[in-house]
């Protein structure tokens, strides 16, 4: 039973991580993390001197130096043009063979009141948090899918390949000021659990190619640069609705992914609330199993009760605050 | 004890004697979806459940505004939802050809409905639009990934954003007297998201639809939530210099699944061998009886509605934080539906594999850009 119990789900040592919006925040954490563990990182975002000072902080951490390799991209991945020359530079980096795992990490959040958000912030959001994952997934599984030569017919498989999304709470469950947001994060949610589906059909065509996972992580609040650019905008009312939210460092939460893709898990929440939530929204997406799927289905039937109760608090903190407060989200400043 | 246990007993059939009741339905009675003599904008109105949609609420009174691309058929909808109306020398009808992906389009589509509506903004808005182009992500182009997303999710987005601008904060802005506690409040809004039943459950083969209507999803709930703050700022006695509106805004999405309509037909066209696989069993619903049943939904007060039994279960196995339509047949539900889960998505998965094992690497699609 040991064995099967601490099974790693996730090797990454001498295997390659791309990892997009990896210069900041849980992107950044995961990398350093992953390099502990023996991985060769190579991370994607915009900005020139956050890459430098990441890839710096990131080769610190190598197990061992002299094999590991680690590399930076400037790059806009919310268009597939960038997202396919992202994906070719780290082939041509990774000696002719594509990366093993993908981790989309790049993301932002503008929480706003629907009426009040700016057009250009929705789609903004869909395209960094969404658009960026589907054009990934698009570029990445084309090449896993379609290999230059033909792969050996070996006993073992291959070790699996990861694709890795990031989600959100607000996958599960949106709230007042996240109504433009949100809808990014849930279609995350839905791709994932597509391609999952998908996958399971490659696998089967293709049983000498490495199986392909597919997960989403879902991170707790990270007090990040990106929270200190939401919290810019972010109206009071929605802050009254997260107060008592678990924040968690990005280290840890990046740490708390890394344990669940090692369990084998696909949706991986990383707090005890998202889990919860997340049990209570499962539908299709149980996995991981019989006990975990059995473990799973008890936590949504007590947190389906729960929630009926969270819902009705916040809804009544809403509707108290408007009747208080006016419609403007925000604190009368007096 | 027998004092106590009959006290026990008795309490324990009126607990009975109340979730029979509450199932039946007896404390949730009447009509929470007004429409006679109110004004319905509705997009996708041209065929299919749209169309449907249109002459079922004509047949309740309400005048209704259609909305689509294709004049011709706007203007067959629009005679037969004429042909069924309730009181026909009262009632109006209107045809405005938009592109409703377009979010200026989805700005003049109202102003134009407001103007005909006699200065009004439409009672009720309904996004009904929307298409599904199935297949696995693989054979999906990155232009279908974004038109997808476009027409399920943005044209829906935009004009709720419209209606909601214009319910809200209007150009003339309403005059305080108009809050005073108990004072006139007008009928409540209606603000209606025609999603589906695969925002419930994605599965393989609509790797560019089920996102969009996730997403869908995800907005009404959130907006479900956030309008309580308009709806509670009226019944403030703080002024703030913005005056609300003198009516409640209240959101539903509606959640069909097979539709055995022309946009099913074009659906199938592209959807790859393995979704139908999964889907084959799924119940198919006419147009007009889908119709039926989300109305049905919305006159009950239901935030979220299923549209058959297979929606229904879906649903409440991935409620959430979602507004239960009844207690105590939601929990029941969902109790169910998850045991249900632990047996169906083995089989899911398993056929999808089998497939794969059977039939071997699908044929990869033209150059895909």
């Amino acid at each position: 039973m040991g064995s099967i119990l601490s099974k790693n789900h996730f090797p990454v040592e001498g295997r390659t991580v791309l990892i997009t919006g990896g210069s900041k925040g849980l992107g950044l954490n995961a990398a350093r993390q992953l390099a502990g563990k023996g991985a060769n990182v190579m991370i994607a975002a915009r900005g020139e001197e956050a890459l430098k000072e990441a890839i710096a902080s990131i080769s610190k951490c190598a197990r061992s130096a002299d094999t590991q390799r680690f590399h930076a991209i400037k790059a806009d991945v919310t268009t597939v043009i960038e997202c396919a020359r992202v994906f070719s530079e780290c082939i041509t980096w990774n000696n002719g063979s594509p990366p093993d795992i993908v981790w989309c990490c790049s993301g932002s959040a503008h929480p706003s009141l629907f009426v009040d958000t700016p057009l250009d912030q929705f789609q903004k959001m869909m395209d960094s948090n969404y658009f960026s994952c589907a054009y990934m997934s698009h570029v990445a599984l084309n090449v896993w899918l379609h290999p230059s030569k033909k792969p050996e017919t070996t006993p073992n498989p291959p070790p699996a390949r990861h694709l890795i999304f990031t989600g959100s709470f607000v996958s599960f469950y949106s709230f007042t000021g996240f109504a433009p947001y949100s809808p990014s994060k849930a279609a995350v949610r839905a791709l994932s659990d597509a391609l999952s589906q998908e996958m399971n059909l490659y696998a089967a065509a293709h049983p000498y190619l490495p199986r392909i996972r597919v997960h989403t992580i879902f991170p707790a609040t990270m007090p990040t640069q990106s929270l200190e650019d939401e919290n810019r905008v972010k109206t009071d009312v929605t802050q009254s609705l997260e107060e008592g939210d678990q924040i968690l460092s990005p280290e840890e939460c990046a740490r708390r992914a890394i344990k669940g893709l090692e369990s084998g898990e696909e949706l991986v929440p990383t707090s005890t609330i998202i889990r919860l939530v997340m049990a209570s929204v499962m539908g299709g997406s149980i996995r991981g199993g019989f006990w975990k799927g059995l473990t799973n289905t008890i936590l949504g039937w007590v947190t389906m009760v729960v929630m009926i109760f969270i819902r009705w608090e916040m809804d009544t903190k809403v509707a108290k605050w408007g009747k208080t407060h006016g419609s403007s989200g925000m604190k009368k400043k007096d | 004890m027998p004092d106590l246990l009959s006290i026990g007993v008795t309490l324990l059939l009126l607990l009975v004697v109340y979730l029979s009741l509450d199932i039946m339905g007896l404390f949730n009675w009447g009509n929470k979806f007004q429409v006679e003599g109110r004004t319905v904008l509705l997009t996708g109105a041209s065929y299919g459940m749209g169309r449907e949609i249109a002459a079922q609420l004509s047949s309740r009174g309400a005048s209704v505004i259609l909305v689509a691309r294709n004049v011709s058929k706007l203007e067959s909808a629009l005679a037969y939802a004429q042909s069924l109306a309730k009181s026909p020398s009262t009632q109006r009808f209107h045809l405005i050809s938009a592109d409703v992906t377009s979010e200026a389009e989805n700005k003049r589509l109202l102003a134009e409905a407001t103007t005909w509506n006699g200065g009004r903004v439409p009672e009720i808005v309904w996004t009904n639009a929307g298409s599904s182009v199935p297949d696995l992500l693989l054979n999906t182009s990155v232009e279908t990934m974004r038109s997808q997303m476009e027409l399920n999710y943005w044209a829906a987005a935009y004009l709720a954003r419209e209606t909601l601008t214009a319910w809200l904060y209007p150009t003339t802005p309403y005059s305080p007297q108009s809050v005073e506690k108990g004072g006139q409040s007008e009928a409540p809004r209606h603000l209606i998201f025609t999603s589906s039943v695969i925002a419930f459950v994605n599965i393989a083969g609509y790797a560019a639809y089920g996102p969009a209507k996730s997403a869908m999803r995800a907005l009404a709930d959130g907006l479900r939530n956030e309008i309580l703050l308009y709806n509670g700022a009226r019944r403030s006695s703080t002024s703030t210099g913005q005056a609300p509106a003198p009516f409640d805004v209240n959101i539903h999405s509606v959640f069909p699944g097979t539709i055995k309509s022309p946009g099913f037909e074009q659906e199938n066209k592209t959807k790859h061998a393995v979704t139908h696989l999964l889907e084959a069993g799924d119940p198919a619903q006419s147009e007009a009886e889908c119709a039926t049943a989300c109305i049905q939904g919305l006159e009950a007060g239901n935030y979220s509605t299923g549209t058959n039994w297979l929606s229904k279960l879906m649903r409440v196995s991935s409620l959430g934080g979602t507004p239960r339509n009844n207690w105590v047949l939601d929990i029941c539900g969902q109790w169910v539906a998850s045991i249900v889960w632990i047996f169906v998505l083995p089989d899911l998965e398993g056929k999808v594999w089998g497939w794969g094992k059977k039939e071997g690497m699908p044929a990869r699609k033209t150059e895909l850009s």
